[in-house]
């Protein structure tokens, strides 16, 4: 006799995916079953990503999976020496115990659980029918957490593999290595490589991942042999227990992410980091996002899946959007990567961030992290939010590295600082309220800005001459290019009447950095700055009707705003704190970024080090500078009357202005 | 890889024009950037693109002084092109002159470059909306042909279809630009401006696959001979070649690491052998086919022999 099942979610394969949408669903007073055989590979340790540990945390799954933290990351690109990434924050845990742990906060949710492998649902007047040992399950929703394997994606598939090892001496820290390219050939594939401390002192576990066809003890054994190299660490490093393989699958897009009516989370949906192997962060969100999809269209899969790749899209970008050029553009990063390894230049620190480490939870932007009203929240939030959904999309399809930077590694609070918001604003300012046109103007200016870093940052050093490509310098004119093209393109397209302002604004960037740099050229280091926020807050005010003497206090507040940005700069480096355009002290004194030198002729990182002196008389002339530029920005603001858009721009340039707080 | 454009006709009134025009404009650009363009200006370009533009227009009547405005327009998003592609290249030389960032340093080039970009941007959108929306499509299109470009460096594999996507992006759009605009001041009827569009795309596609067989010619004009090679930018005969190149000799050769223009006699000899050169002028012929076929479309007269003749004088002998 069959015992049979119904229910309103069908949840096949119970990895960390599944079990997570069936706690949440459970959660949402849904009837999940979650139905799945264990794989019965060996039990190894996984790395929890500072992504991955956030969203267990925010399912209240941290104590049940028993993590060990470890807030050391050496990231060690080409052959370059190890640096630490700033702020990374991860954690170990054993395969299985997250895997248990997260199956009894499923059942402790009201989810029932069935062992066993499902084969072929079938869908019968808008009701899946399902068997699993002696169990049929009708569900009306269906949720595949099946893992890689099931994903058919070539172009973005590859191997994973795992293995304990003993005699090593890694205690406080994750390694996580890219090497460089051994060849100029482009069909050359990376191998990425990471060690965790295990739980006993001397072991680790090692792993090592690449797309395309690869032998597992082949890959383990590079993996060892890029461990090795320079770093004794792990030079008496043995094997201490079976290597564990998986499938990597890396071809996430959007418009996949629902199969004929089933929604795909976790690997099964192809969200895993082509390069380091993370899928952890990405199982968590997406099965969130699965859920309350569901949940908020019970009745309604349809308009389940199409909230679900809504979501989806906005939250990630996928490595492989497309298949042709993946592999070339794939390519072209990892080859960025090592070039760009030891550059401090913040658009390097930006791109080692959004390429190699998994996107932040979404839905946060600006307006969370400055100090604002509810009322103002609702009015900033969704502009920003669709903002970033233009500019995400301008991007995605042709370069989706690119799409990432604008996404990516936005979860700490001072990242989010951008244009968009005086902008919107300065809109605000003349009192008409803000329509879909100018999300799409905010999104050209925040691609331009992004571009503009490009091309106003320091360039890199040229590379070592030979037979190669110099792929640090030809990235950033790449990147610059693409960037200010698709923003001009943007503005030609929705807000023509802006197009000669737009332009006229890179040629004069182009010009105050052009003198900046020159050693006879006159302009002071926060011009470049000023003009950058100038821009948006006087088309803001322009756009949105505002009177002559509001755009003329615009103006003058976005120029302020521009000077105490780089001021706050400069005493974040100073203090060695990360900076918010991630780029440190001595990049920013060779880059002539800085006004310490201005003022402090001669000054570089070196002696500002190795001198406290130097060192306090910097920090004074920036906070100083900080300080009299906001307080002038505050002045230009008494010209703004409208109150709403006085309040957001107040609350901005204190957001600017916090690492020198009075 | 960037084309240079062969030895053509003395310049007549209108290239003056807009060689004055294009000085005007750089007039207005912050030091170092305007000595480089002004010198960039003052070298042998032909100025190819605005003389396309201008025959396009001649199909109706266009307004003397736009018409020099737009030729400056689609020169200068040319010149800035070669300021960046020279940057990534690394190229030495540019018009007989070293190229700007050796002069004057990566970083002046790169923001000459952007200024020039500007400058562009602010023409056009003064020349009207549907100048702006048009050229800045362009712009965007050649940037992704940059990127397909760099790229695709030192790929033996790489693929027909992208060698033509790369092809379309960063050399024939801007021809198609020139046409779209100057049917456009002609204020041609939608049939014409299509035929010359279809012309202007299908010239730029022929234009740059003969240029790609010049890197081999061992008496080819313009550009020092095996500079893409060097640069593992491989155009259509090489990569014909591979396709044929079963003992892997030629991608072997090509990919090695001390490779110079020393090695290119071999490298001829092995495309040579392989049919590469032979199929690459095939296909350089099929899309002159095409120009012509689009030329064939439009009314007989003086403004097509206009086209014929330039399109002839444009295209490096065939062998
Ligand atoms: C060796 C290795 C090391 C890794 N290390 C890390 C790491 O350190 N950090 C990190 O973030 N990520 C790591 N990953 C990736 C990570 O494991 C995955 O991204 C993550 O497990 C994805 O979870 P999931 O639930 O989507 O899929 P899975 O974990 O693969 O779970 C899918 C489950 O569904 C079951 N199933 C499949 N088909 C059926 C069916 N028809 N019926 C019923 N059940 C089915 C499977 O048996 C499995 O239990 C590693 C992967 C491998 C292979």
């Amino acid at each position: 006799m069959t015992a049979h099942l119904a229910a309103d979610v069908l949840i096949v394969g119970a990895g960390p995916a599944g079990a997570i949408t069936a706690a949440e669903l459970a959660r949402h007073g849904l009837r999940a079953v979650l139905a799945g055989e264990d794989d019965g590979k060996a039990d190894h340790d996984l790395v929890l990503s500072g992504a991955a540990l956030h969203g267990l945390a925010s399912l209240g799954a941290l104590e049940e999976v028993d993590a060990r933290v470890i807030d050391n990351v050496e990231l060690r690109l080409g052959q370059g020496g190890g640096h630490v990434l700033p702020e990374t924050v991860n954690a170990v845990c054993g395969r299985r115990h997250l895997v248990d742990g997260l199956r009894r906060i499923a059942a402790a949710a009201g989810a029932t659980r069935l062992p066993g492998l499902v084969t072929d649902p079938v869908r019968r007047d808008g009701v899946w029918h399902a068997s699993t040992g002696g169990t049929t399950v009708s569900a009306r929703h269906l949720v595949v957490a099946t893992g890689a394997p099931s994903a058919g994606t070539p172009h973005a598939t590859g191997l994973l593999c795992a293995r304990p090892y003993s005699g090593v001496g890694l205690i406080t820290s994750i390694v996580l290595a890219l090497p460089a390219p051994r060849t100029i050939d482009p069909a050359e594939r990376p191998t990425c490589v990471w060690a965790v401390p295990g739980a006993q002192p001397g072991t680790c576990t090692i792993g090592a991942s690449r797309l395309g066809p690869a032998d597992p003890d082949e890959l383990l054994e590079t993996a060892l042999t890029v461990l090795a190299e320079e770093d004794p660490r792990f030079a008496g490093a043995l094997p201490a227990g079976p290597a564990v393989t998986g499938v990597l699958n890396s071809g996430f897009a959007p418009e996949h992410s629902v199969h004929d009516g089933r929604l795909l989370v976790g690997d099964a949906a192809g969200l895993v980091n082509p390069f380091t192997g993370e899928g952890l962060s990405y199982a968590v969100q997406s099965a969130l996002l699965a859920a309350r999809a569901i949940a908020d269209h019970p009745d309604d899969p349809g308009a389940a899946g199409r909230t679900y790749t809504r979501r989806l899209s906005a939250t990630f970008v996928g490595y492989f959007e497309t298949a042709t050029h993946a592999a070339r553009r794939y390519h072209l990063a990892w080859r960025v990567l090592v070039a760009t390894a030891g550059d401090e230049r913040p658009v390097s620190a930006k791109v080692r961030r959004a390429v190699l480490m998994p996107e932040g939870f979404s839905g946060l932007t600006a307006a969370d992290l400055m100090p604002l009203p509810a009322p103002d929240v609702a009015l900033l939030g969704p502009f920003l939010l669709a903002c970033d959904e233009v500019a995400v999309s301008t991007v995605r399809k042709e370069w989706p590295f690119i799409a990432r930077l604008l996404i990516a590694g936005e979860q700490a609070p001072h990242q989010r600082l951008r244009p968009a918001v005086p902008f919107f604003a300065a809109l605000l300012a003349g009192g008409r309220p803000p329509d879909a046109t100018s999300a799409t103007l905010a999104a050209a200016i925040e691609l331009a800005t992004l571009g503009a870093l490009a091309f106003l940052g320091p360039m890199p050093p040229r590379a070592a001459p030979g037979r190669r490509v110099d792929w640090a310098v030809a990235s950033t004119v790449l990147a610059g290019d693409f960037l200010l093209a698709q923003a001009s393109r943007l503005v030609a397209a929705s807000a023509p009447e802006v197009s000669w302002s737009f332009a006229d604004w890179l040629g004069e960037l182009a010009a105050l950095r052009s003198a900046r740099i020159d050693p006879a050229g006159r302009s002071r280091a926060g011009e470049v700055f000023a003009a950058l926020l100038e821009f948006p807050s006087r088309i803001g005010a322009q756009l949105g009707g505002a009177s002559p003497e509001t755009i003329r206090a615009l103006r003058d507040f976005g120029n302020h705003s521009g000077h105490a940005f780089l001021h706050a700069e400069e005493v974040l480096a100073v203090r060695g704190e990360r900076t918010r355009l991630d780029v440190a002290l001595p990049g920013m004194l060779s880059g002539r970024l800085s006004a310490i030198p201005d003022a402090l002729p001669g000054i570089t990182g070196d002696l500002l080090a190795g001198d406290p002196d130097a060192r306090s008389k910097a920090l004074d002339l920036a906070v100083t500078a900080c300080h009299d530029a906001h307080r002038a920005a505050l002045t230009a603001l008494e010209d703004v009357t409208h109150p709403v858009s006085a309040r957001m721009l107040r609350s901005f340039v204190a957001t600017v202005c916090a690492p020198c707080a009075w | 890889m960037t084309t240079t454009t062969p030895a053509a006709a003395p310049p007549d009134a209108f290239t003056a024009q807009v060689n004055d025009r294009l000085l005007l404009l750089a007039d207005d650009l912050p030091e170092p950037v305007r000595g480089l363009v002004r010198t960039l200006v003052a070298g042998p370009g032909k100025l190819v693109r605005p003389r396309l533009l201008a025959a396009c227009a001649s199909f109706g009547t266009a307004d003397p002084d736009r018409l020099v405005r737009l030729g400056a327009v689609v020169e200068l998003i040319h010149l800035a092109s070669l300021l960046h592609d020279d940057v990534i290249d690394e190229a030495q030389t540019r018009r007989g002159a070293p190229a700007a960032h050796t002069a004057v340093g990566t970083e002046q080039a790169m923001l000459a470059g952007l200024a020039c970009f500007a400058l562009v941007g602010t023409e056009a959108a003064d020349l009207g909306e549907g100048v702006a929306g048009a050229v800045s499509t362009t712009v965007a299109k050649l940037a992704y042909g940059e990127l397909l470009d760099v790229e695709r460096a030192f790929d033996t594999a790489f693929p027909l279809p992208a060698y033509l996507e790369l092809v379309q992006s960063k050399t024939a759009e801007l021809f198609r630009l020139c046409c779209l605009l100057g049917a456009a001041e002609g204020r041609c009827g939608p049939g014409e401006a299509g035929a010359l569009v279809r012309f202007g795309a299908a010239l730029g596609v022929t234009f740059q696959i003969l240029d790609d067989c010049l890197d081999l010619s061992p008496n080819g004009a313009g550009k020092p001979v095996g500079t893409d090679h060097a640069l593992g930018l491989f155009g259509a005969p090489t990569l014909y070649a591979l396709r044929a190149d079963s003992g892997g000799e030629l991608a072997t050769l090509l990919l090695s690491p001390s490779f110079s223009t020393h090695d290119l006699p071999e490298v001829y000899s092995l495309i040579q052998d392989r049919g590469g050169l032979d199929a690459a002028a095939r296909l350089a012929a099929d899309w002159h086919e095409q120009a012509l076929a689009a030329l064939e479309e439009l009314p007989a007269g003086g403004p097509r022999d206009r086209l014929v003749t330039l399109a002839a004088a444009l295209l490096p002998a065939r062998r």
